[in-house]
């Protein structure tokens, strides 16, 4: 599972039949420190997750095929859980800087 | 799904009876820009890579690929597929938070 932040939403016409009615949303991974880690990626989601909240998204393509209902789905990424507001990158760093001291 | 934008086309006579109906384009991996741009933006070095596709994209068109173990999966019989077109875009909307 990845934690991301959701930077936008995309749309198609055009798209394998197991995508139709299902939200895309354009995801960037982030590291552990929150900076952004990689391309981002395109995930579906029917949590509806908002523009830059924090969520979890799943890479189990095979839970995923479960979820969509579609044996043969190409899709691999979709999102979990949405994270409450509080940003859990200052709470982590918060606990560092203790062990440190 | 990860973004790409079709650069070219691959074409070839003799494949995998598994293959039939579709056929195999060239792209590059891209950030999720506009569509209508034609262009890849590519954030650093990116090798370009062969795709399969039966939606029919084209040149210029950003589309969203599956790669590993899933771009295999919408295959009814097991086939060596290591990336498959799974939607061409129309419209994107990426709004990035501003970075200081």
């Amino acid at each position: 599972m990845l934690m991301c932040r959701v930077e936008g939403s995309a749309t198609s016409t055009i798209r394998h039949p197991s995508l139709k009615g299902w939200r895309l949303l354009i995801c960037q991974p982030l590291s552990e420190t929150g900076e952004p880690s990689g391309l981002p990626i395109l995930s579906l989601d029917d949590l509806g997750a908002g523009q830059h909240q924090l969520v979890i998204v799943t890479s189990d393509g095979k839970s995923v095929s479960e979820r969509v209902g579609h044996r043969h789905t190409p899709a691999r990424y979709m999102t979990l859980a949405i994270l409450d507001e509080a940003d859990p990158f200052t709470a982590a760093s918060k606990e560092r800087e203790v062990e440190v001291a | 799904m990860k973004f790409a934008r079709i650069i070219g086309r691959v074409t070839l006579s003799v494949a995998e009876p598994s293959f039939e109906g579709g056929r195999f384009l060239l792209g590059m991996p891209s950030l999720p820009d506009d569509p209508e741009a034609r262009i890849p933006s590519v954030p650093g070095k990116g090798n370009s890579f062969v795709i399969y596709d039966n939606l029919g994209a084209s040149e210029g068109d950003l589309i969203a690929y599956t790669d590993g173990g899933e771009a295999a999966a919408p295959f009814s019989e097991p086939t060596p597929c290591d990336a498959y077109n799974a939607a061409i875009l129309d419209r994107v909307f990426w709004d990035p938070p501003l970075t200081d």
